[in-house]
């Protein structure tokens, strides 16, 4: 889960939900309804 | 009992103008229940045997997210954002996906997700959310620069299977929600 945020071809936001650990897994072993939350760092 | 994660006030907070009163306080109904993953702050003191779900899935960005809204409610304006920044949040599995490991049945009202809580997503499998808090721009004698382009990427794996890129955002915020099969 990545997110990218440019202005006029200038990347300006970007947050990479891996690097929190989040992993989406279409056939997980164990349920889990929760949600990973993440905010981008500046560029 | 695992349930899923009530955002329904954080999608709404983005939902029409804002029509409330200012005021000097603004209340944040919200009972950190880890339980039923129901948290802002950060993770931590005991837990009534939620790691599972809960470790590993912090929820802070949703305390700036709030202050941003908070300010709104007490001044009747939204705050100038100095510093564009986006908030992702995501399930880590398909709804409807079918554990092969575990003991515990899916909660009661799993199918509810996305249904009664985000409008928009009937048919949403598992919900991603990106939320957009972008800068006003003043200098050059312009309102504010445009947002070109805005676009999110969600991996399953190595392959990409959405992407989405939108030019309109009111407000100087905008959110979207899409659906990964």
């Amino acid at each position: 889960m990545r997110a990218s945020l440019y202005r006029d071809e200038n990347l300006v936001a970007n947050v990479d939900a891996s690097e929190l650990g989040f992993y989406f897994n279409p056939s997980p072993e164990v349920y889990n309804f929760n949600v990973l939350v993440a905010m981008s760092s500046s560029c | 009992m695992r349930d899923q994660v009530d955002i329904a006030q954080i999608i709404s907070w983005n939902g029409g103008p804002l029509a409330l009163p200012s005021r000097p306080w603004s209340p944040v109904h919200h009972l950190t229940d880890y339980g039923e993953s129901h948290y802002l702050g950060p993770i931590k003191g005991a837990q009534p045997n939620s790691q599972a779900w809960v470790d590993g899935f912090p929820h802070e960005p949703w305390l700036q997210l709030n202050s941003y809204f908070a300010f709104a409610f007490k001044n009747g304006h939204y705050p100038k954002v100095h510093q564009d920044k986006i908030f992702v949040w995501g399930r880590p599995h398909p709804k409807a996906a079918t554990a092969s490991h575990d003991s515990v049945p899916r909660p009661n009202n799993w199918e509810l997700v996305g249904i009664s809580y985000v409008s928009v997503e009937i048919e949403m499998r598992v919900l991603i959310s990106v939320f957009l808090l972008y800068r006003q721009m003043t200098s050059f004698g312009s309102l504010f620069s445009p947002l070109r382009q805005a676009r999110y990427v969600y991996h399953r794996g190595n392959t990409q299977s959405h992407g989405i890129s939108r030019l309109d955002c009111p407000n100087y915020l905008t959110d979207w929600n899409l659906t990964a099969l």
